[in-house]
């Protein structure tokens, strides 16, 4: 266990009456970076970020801040900020005082308060929105007015809690990515809550994949990708398609897969060796993106340089050296 | 502290006053309900609370129908007019049907109304209206119409479908309101007392007669068991016909549509004029007779109120002053208990904050008669020895303020997303500053406009000041009203009445600003 550097989770497990939301989980995360928690919903991941932050007590294990024991410190002295799910603005107040709020609370100047929050703002793209009342607001504003309030008192540990949960989908990847640029900027330590892998990945040097309260994998982005270790890390991130390669199961992802045509003699069958009809297939800029399934019915993803006809007849060859293995 | 405080003034007395009906005066008890007067004041209590309960409904109704299904001009301030009444002082209300008999010389001949039972209809009549029309009215704006649609469609007539249709969606919150008037009518107790004659008597008037006029403690005491039971009873049917309520589902839409035809308009006019005459009339002619002195225009009546008077102990103006006094004192102990006991009913765990989220609103079902009657002969002890005391005055009115503050700001705290408290813990403010920056905030309105209803109920309360207000220097405007009343002469009838228009013009001022400030708090009425 590191001790000292950053965020370190011990052994954490919170237990809601016979409910085990967290179970043991252990994490480690270096000041400076961003991890990502993913996870499908209710798997626990709010929850341990709720621990974090001190609005849930966990039932046994610590958290430490740089080496110090965070347990039995109350929510408002931890200097850790949470940005909520859907935003929990104070809407008694206008844009100004929600921004200035833990300013206020740390008894910060006036002047000092009105000024950081105007550079909050224009930080956040909304300079001159101090007056604004909150239910005036549109969700992508209502997402950086929540975003300039929870980094204004300037917290050593930032947790988002799904930040982008409540915006419409076209909105997503447009204030995701410049989040995480202005993430990088600050050079904010983070944890960042999510059920889409894709914002996840997008956002984080580490990604750590929870699954029924357990932390089941922890990783760079392209490390869980290309070992995701279990079947559930490996389906949740967006392995599709999972078989049984030499009496062990394996992901297979779509560069592993080879299309070719069935010649005659050909067409025997084995384990890399697979007779497919073509289902789909769909012109992506420099190549067409194909899905052909087997007679057992099992789909793969394939990259193709030419058109091929829906119905076509064909034969795909896995290589096994590029299928992630999968130990359950 | 909340609870001590319902303890202490609600909990202790009822007890004592039930323990002492049942124990030591038991034998009365028994003596008590065998006798033929006891049964015709019972009967008339009971029939007279169905009667008032009919006839709002049948005056209630279409005015209800108007307002929860016509868009007109006005409609909104019909709603809020139609709450004043409802809001006035039991003994402006007597005043005000005094002067309208006065005025149409109904006190004989005919159509005599003076000491009939008709008049007392009439007057339960002018305050339950606005129960009818907001609970009912609030309601039936919000139903969807889809099913009377269906219902048309598939051949049924107007009626048909009303009656098919909405009528069975709506009797949970007809029956509520219903169950609620009757309540209020079967403890009326000032109008019975004023305006019934002393040959009308209910069993609040019977208390109060026994207690205060024979001085026969143990049969009040009687009495009063059979009252608690009584109001028990109608509190418990009244929170089964609410629940129900609760279950139904509503749309946010507005059902009401404009009035198109000639014919919609004038039944609009019919619906909302009838009645409307009803209630402005007493009104109007008790502002009349205020200003009508020796036959002529003056202002004479409100000039007077500066001198004493032979009935009165102290001049009309020191009554003013006292009631003012008493008012700011329960309204700011209401204010306390009640915001406290709000936030432990938000906040508290979860078994203190059902038990006092029952015992706050306790004293909003209870009869003022037995209230004032149970806090005379119980806090005669020790340090609760109260009873000759100022203060016996305010804490009275504010046990009957409380239910008030706590049903106007529960609501709103309970409206409060929990993420908010939580996004200002994690910005850094403690406990105590989060309820300040967000439960005060947020609730302070709420809790400005309860503390405005409590210092109106604390002004013209009647019932249980008439029990622990006796002592001379603590005369209160109502009191003072109901003693000028209940005595003959031109002059101090139009005091009576001078009188009874400033605590009118208050009372509405006070509690139409809070509708204002926190629309939506009026519905504790």
């Amino acid at each position: 266990m590191s001790t000292g550097d950053g965020l370190a989770i011990n052994e954490v497990t919170v237990r809601f009456g016979d409910t085990v939301a967290v179970d043991s989980v252990t994490l480690s995360i270096a000041t400076g970076s961003i991890c990502a928690l993913v996870g499908p919903s209710g798997c626990g991941k709010s929850t341990l970020l709720r621990a974090v932050a001190g609005l849930v007590t966990p039932t046994s294990g610590q958290i430490q801040w740089q080496g110090n024991d965070l347990t039995a410190v109350a929510v408002h002295r931890r200097g850790i900020g949470l940005m909520f799910q859907q935003h929990a603005l104070f809407s008694h107040r206008d844009v100004a005082a929600n921004v200035g709020f833990g300013l206020r609370m740390s008894g910060s100047d006036r002047r000092v308060i009105d000024q950081r929050v105007s550079e909050l703002l224009a930080m956040v793209g909304l300079a001159g929105f101090e007056a604004r009342s909150i239910d005036t607001l549109s969700g992508g504003e209502a997402q950086r007015v929540a975003l300039a309030r929870t980094l204004a008192p300037e917290p050593a540990l930032l947790l988002l809690d799904e930040p982008l949960a409540s915006l419409d989908r076209a909105r997503r990847g447009e204030l995701n990515a410049e989040l995480a640029r202005l993430l990088r900027e600050l050079g904010q330590t983070a944890i960042y809550v999510s059920h889409d892998q894709v914002e996840a990945f997008a956002v984080a040097d580490q990604v750590g994949v929870m699954h029924a309260g357990k932390l089941l994998r922890v990783g760079t982005p392209a490390e869980v990708w290309a070992d995701p270790q279990s079947e559930v890390v490996a389906r949740f991130i967006g392995h599709e398609t999972i078989i049984e390669v030499a009496g062990c199961r394996v992901a297979v992802p779509a560069k592993a897969v080879k299309l070719m045509p069935r010649g005659p003699g050909l067409g025997v069958g084995s384990e890399t060796k697979i007779d497919v009809v073509v289902r789909q297939s769909v012109f992506a800029g420099d190549r067409f993106e194909v899905q052909v399934a087997s007679a057992d019915g099992m789909t793969y993803r394939c990259y193709s340089d030419d058109d091929v006809e829906i119905g076509t007849e064909c034969l795909v060859v896995i290589d096994p050296a590029a299928c992630p293995r999968l130990n359950d | 502290m909340p609870a001590v405080f319902v303890a202490v003034l609600f909990i202790y007395p009822v007890v004592t006053l039930l323990a002492r009906g049942l124990t030591v005066d038991a034998g009365r008890l028994g003596e008590v309900i065998t006798t033929g007067r006891f049964q015709r004041v019972m009967w008339f209590t009971t029939w007279q609370a169905l009667a008032s309960t009919a006839l709002t409904a049948v005056v209630a109704m279409p005015m209800t129908w108007a307002v929860a299904n016509r868009r007109f001009g006005g409609r909104g301030l019909v709603r809020v007019l139609v709450t004043i009444p409802f809001v006035l002082p039991t003994v402006v209300v007597a005043g005000a049907f005094t002067a309208l008999v006065d005025r149409f010389g109904l006190d004989s001949g005919a159509f005599r109304l003076r000491h009939t039972v008709w008049i007392v209809l009439l007057a339960h009549v002018f305050f339950n209206v606005a129960v009818v029309v907001r609970t009912v009215g609030g309601h039936w704006s919000q139903l969807p119409r889809a099913p009377e649609e269906a219902a048309r469609v598939l051949g049924a007539g107007q009626w048909q479908a009303f009656r098919h249709a909405t009528l069975p969606r709506l009797a949970p919150a007809i029956l509520s309101a219903l169950s609620i008037v009757f309540l209020f009518t079967f403890t009326s107790f000032a109008v019975v007392l004023i305006l019934g004659g002393p040959r009308r008597a209910t069993i609040e008037t019977e208390i109060y007669r026994w207690a205060v006029t024979r001085g026969d403690i143990a049969t009040a005491a009687a009495l009063s068991v059979v009252q608690i039971a009584a109001v028990v009873a109608l509190v418990l049917a009244n929170i089964a016909l609410t629940r129900r309520l609760a279950s139904g589902t509503g749309t946010l839409d507005d059902r009401a549509v404009a009035c198109t035809t000639g014919r919609a308009r004038a039944a609009v006019a019919t619906a909302i004029g009838v009645p409307g005459v009803l209630l402005a009339l007493p009104v109007l002619v008790l502002v009349e007779r205020s200003f009508r002195s020796g036959g002529n225009w003056s202002v004479a009546n409100y000039s007077g109120l500066r001198e004493r008077v032979r009935v009165l102990p102290l001049s009309a103006v020191d009554a003013v002053i006292n009631s003012l006094l008493f008012g700011v004192v329960a309204a700011a102990i209401a204010m306390i208990v009640g915001g406290l006991g709000s936030i432990v009913v938000v906040h508290g765990r979860r078994s203190l904050s059902r038990v006092l989220d029952v015992a706050l609103l306790l004293p909003l079902g209870t009869s003022a008669v037995t209230l004032g009657f149970g806090i005379l002969i119980s806090l005669d002890r020790g340090i609760l020895d109260l009873r000759s005391s100022w203060w016996i005055v305010p804490l009275t009115q504010a046990l009957i303020g409380v239910p008030f503050v706590v049903r106007a700001v529960v609501p709103v705290l309970r409206a409060i997303d929990p993420a908010t408290r939580e996004a200002a813990a994690t910005l850094g403010a403690s406990p105590m500053r989060v309820r300040r920056e967000i439960d005060l905030r947020v609730g302070g309105r709420a809790l400005v406009t309860g503390t405005g209803f409590a210092f109106a109920i604390s002004l013209g309360e009647f019932g249980a000041t008439s029990f622990v207000g006796r002592d001379p220097d603590h005369l209160t405007v109502p009191l003072a009203i109901a003693r000028l009343l209940g005595t003959p002469g031109e002059l101090l009838r139009g005091q009576a009445m001078a009188l009874a228009v400033i605590l009118m013009v208050v009372t509405a001022i006070v509690v139409l600003a809070g509708e204002r400030l926190q629309p939506g708090a009026g519905s504790v009425l």
